[in-house]
């Protein structure tokens, strides 16, 4: 947006007696809407603060001007006023928007995306993130076998009976072939990789917060196989890390939409004595020769 | 076997947090909110209807403030202010102001004043 329009927008040169309630929040500066001619003017806002506030107005076609407010509290993105309250403040808000979007002063779909995407997007998340990993209980429950990760005996954190314990570098055929980056641990035991090398992931039960514990001390103990749940589509990986990172469920950061969990595959230290780099690493991830290991996860 | 739960379970929104302000949230302000249980607030400067108003998040590492949850989702679930200023279960709107039952988390500002 670096030409601005504003001739569809009047532009108060002093606040005045504007009254309105805050209808929608911009990702747009101050400053951005001083270029696109607004003047603000210093006020208290009753609760402590003294934003800026900025009064505009738009004429929908052929219909009345609606006046509108921008209130900045200098932190980066303002306030929409609309002077409505209730639910008609966000349908006047929004047909604001539509009307600053058509004299190209904001992209509705860009600079009020966090509309949608910080808090409602958490909330809406929190009840994906269940079915998600009932979803994902379910398919482990009948996924086949596709590569397996070698466990500890120590730890069972499932119980001895779930799974089988399977250790051996003997399982892996081509180290390359499966290659795998991180895992990310989620809180509910269910630990995430994502392959580098191609599109889907892979999930890790580790079973509980015990196993989850026993990660952050550098060694694993895995009761699980991994498995192949490709079909899981749909999964926005991206949104779901970031809450469960934001909710600090685990250990991670997210940086660039990637994240990035504290422990790591290669921090494997086995009990059977291998060598970390051969275990849950790279190294492990590889086809299992043989085919009698392939079994169903109970 | 199971019983009945003695307890009941609900949905409740926060962490949010009010930071140390004149007159606004000062430590008669503080007081009145542990004794009441709410967290009142005015009509805005630029505002038509009272509203309660409150910082998303907890209180940050070293401020002085109060950090709360509630019952009663805020009007709108964007930026770094939110706003109560609807009528609901554990929110009123009086003429003057708006109230909002709370539960608080913290309080690390002053809230004994020498009379």
């Amino acid at each position: 947006m670096n030409e601005l329009d504003t001739k569809q927008v009047r532009w108060r040169e002093a606040p005045g007696e504007f009254r309105g309630e805050i209808g929608a929040v911009t990702r747009l500066d101050g400053e951005h809407w001083r270029r696109a001619g607004a003047h603000f003017e210093r006020i208290d806002d009753a609760q402590g603060e003294t934003p800026l506030l900025g009064v505009g107005a738009v004429r929908p076609g052929a219909e009345d001007e609606i006046e509108f407010g921008l209130l900045d509290y200098e932190e980066g993105g303002v306030y929409l006023l609309v002077p409505a309250r209730g639910e008609e403040r966000r349908a006047l808000a929004q047909e604001v928007a539509k009307e600053l979007e058509a004299a190209g002063l904001l992209s509705v779909a860009e600079d009020l995306a966090e509309e949608r995407s910080s808090y409602l997007a958490t909330r809406e998340l929190s009840a994906r993130v269940k079915a998600l990993e009932q979803a994902v209980g379910e398919q482990l429950a009948n996924a086949t076998v596709h590569t397996v990760i070698p466990v500890a005996t120590e730890v069972s954190p499932l119980g001895e009976e779930t799974v089988e314990e399977i250790s051996g570098e003997d399982q892996v055929e081509d180290p390359a072939e499966h290659h795998i980056g991180t895992v990310h641990w989620f809180n509910s035991g269910i630990g995430v990789i994502s392959p580098e090398d191609g599109p889907g992931h892979v999930y890790v039960d580790v079973g509980s917060l015990d196993a989850l514990a026993e990660a952050k001390d550098g060694r694993v103990n895995f009761k699980y196989s991994v498995v192949s749940v490709d079909d899981v589509q749909g999964f926005e990986k991206k949104a779901y890390v970031e809450h469960l990172a934001q909710e600090k469920l685990f250990p991670a950061s997210v940086e660039e939409g990637r994240l990035y969990g504290s422990e790591k595959v290669e921090e494997y230290e086995p009990k059977s004595g291998r060598p970390a780099s051969s275990s849950l690493g790279k190294g492990l991830t590889g086809k299992r020769k043989s085919a009698s290991r392939r079994r169903r996860i109970k | 076997m199971a019983g009945t739960p003695s307890y009941v379970e609900r949905a409740i929104y926060g962490p949010f947090h009010r930071l140390l302000a004149e007159d606004v949230q000062d430590a008669a302000t503080v007081m009145k909110q542990l004794l009441s249980g709410e967290v009142w607030g005015k009509t805005a400067r630029f505002g038509l209807v009272p509203a309660v108003k409150a910082y998303r998040g907890g209180l940050p590492e070293g401020m002085a403030g109060i950090e709360f949850w509630t019952f009663e989702e805020p009007d709108r679930p964007v930026g770094p202010r939110h706003h109560w200023t609807e009528d609901g279960e554990n929110v009123t709107v009086e003429e003057d102001f708006a109230k909002l039952s709370v539960v608080f988390a913290r309080v690390t500002q002053e809230y004994l004043v020498d009379e």
